[in-house]
């Protein structure tokens, strides 16, 4: 969060907290974000930190301790817990998306011949997607650590298995469903009207995804 | 007891009596902020507590319903969380506070020696 322009919530939060060390302030947002506390858990969290040291004084290290094991000793509630519900529309939208993608993309290249569908490659695209974002929801936390703290490794990672599917969809060989054009392109779009119709709906009816920090009182 | 500082008492002790302290804290002053404790066990001779353990046995008590919690806005200075013993709470300050004074009659009997023994030992060798 270091920079020279704070961004409004780093300046709010500096303003709010001028008692606790930035260094200390920031991993332990980051820290009780990672665990899923909700914006107004945090806020009220470390504005209590910030009550105490100015009362006390000294150093916020010495008198919470570290900032990570502090945050884990608070075991704050986990509000982005996904419901069964979500998890299903998340998958919903994101397999109507790649689906709308592979099909609207075949179509327009096959320039008005008969698309080609590898039956075994997309099921593999599919299925493997699924199964990320499967593993994004059951250990979100531990992996959005390790692309916090090893960026380098964590994205090469997200990128290896993203081009694994993509060449296995690609060569994998096996039966091949043939659709005209004109159907893959119309399939596509309903494939992406279905993603969008969740999405819209999600917008309207679900839980926003932004969260603020945001502290009591003045 | 003779002038110290209580620093020393052993983590062990604390983590037994403390969450009773914390409580019979709450219960004489709540309203009142969490430093506003720490400040009352450590004039009572607890030593510091530091927050790094204050305020998640504080979390604890408020997941177990034995306090409540509320923002203060003062005069000046950031908001205040204040904690206000529940009935619950209450209860359980009752209960555990006669059991900890038989551990602690009981304790502090066995770490005594009685003047009997004492007048044995001393016959023994003579």
């Amino acid at each position: 969060m270091s920079g020279v322009i704070m961004s409004e919530f780093e300046s709010e939060l500096r303003r709010r907290t001028p008692h606790v060390d930035p260094a200390w302030a920031d991993a332990f947002v980051l820290d009780l974000r990672l665990r899923g506390a909700s914006g107004a858990e945090i806020g009220g969290a470390l504005l209590e930190v910030e009550s105490h040291m100015a009362e006390q004084g000294g150093q916020v290290a010495g008198v919470f301790g570290d900032p990570q094991e502090y945050a884990a000793h608070l075991e704050l509630p986990d509000s982005q817990r996904w419901s069964p519900g979500e998890v299903i529309r998340l998958g919903a939208k994101v397999l109507f998306g790649i689906l709308g993608v592979y099909l609207l993309l075949g179509g327009l290249l096959a320039a008005g011949e008969p698309v080609q569908l590898p039956v075994i490659g997309l099921t593999v695209l599919l299925g493997g997607n699924l199964a990320v974002l499967l593993a994004l929801v059951a250990w979100g936390d531990p992996l959005v650590r390790v692309l916090i703290e090893r960026p380098v490794v964590a994205i090469g990672l997200f990128a290896a298995v993203f081009m694994l599917l993509v060449v296995s969809s690609v060569v994998l060989d096996g039966p091949r469903l043939e659709v005209s054009g004109t159907a893959a392109i119309l399939a596509g779009v309903v494939a992406f009207a279905l993603a969008a119709a969740i999405w819209l709906a999600e917008r309207r009816t679900g839980r926003s995804l932004e969260d603020p920090v945001s502290f009591p009182g003045r | 007891m003779s002038e110290q500082t209580y620093d020393e008492w052993p983590a062990q002790w604390l983590r037994g009596a403390l969450p009773l302290c914390v409580l019979r804290t709450v219960a004489e002053h709540g309203p009142v902020h969490g430093y506003g404790i720490a400040s009352r066990l450590a004039a009572a001779g607890l030593g510091t507590i530091g927050g790094g353990t204050l305020y998640p046995l504080l979390a604890r008590l408020e997941r177990d319903q034995l306090v409540t919690t509320s923002w203060v806005q003062g005069d000046s200075g950031p908001a205040k969380k204040v904690y206000t013993l529940t009935e619950a709470g209450a209860g359980q300050l009752d209960a555990e506070s006669a059991r900890w004074r038989r551990f602690s009659a009981l304790t502090s009997a066995l770490l005594s020696p009685h003047e009997e023994e004492r007048d044995d030992v001393g016959s023994h060798h003579e």
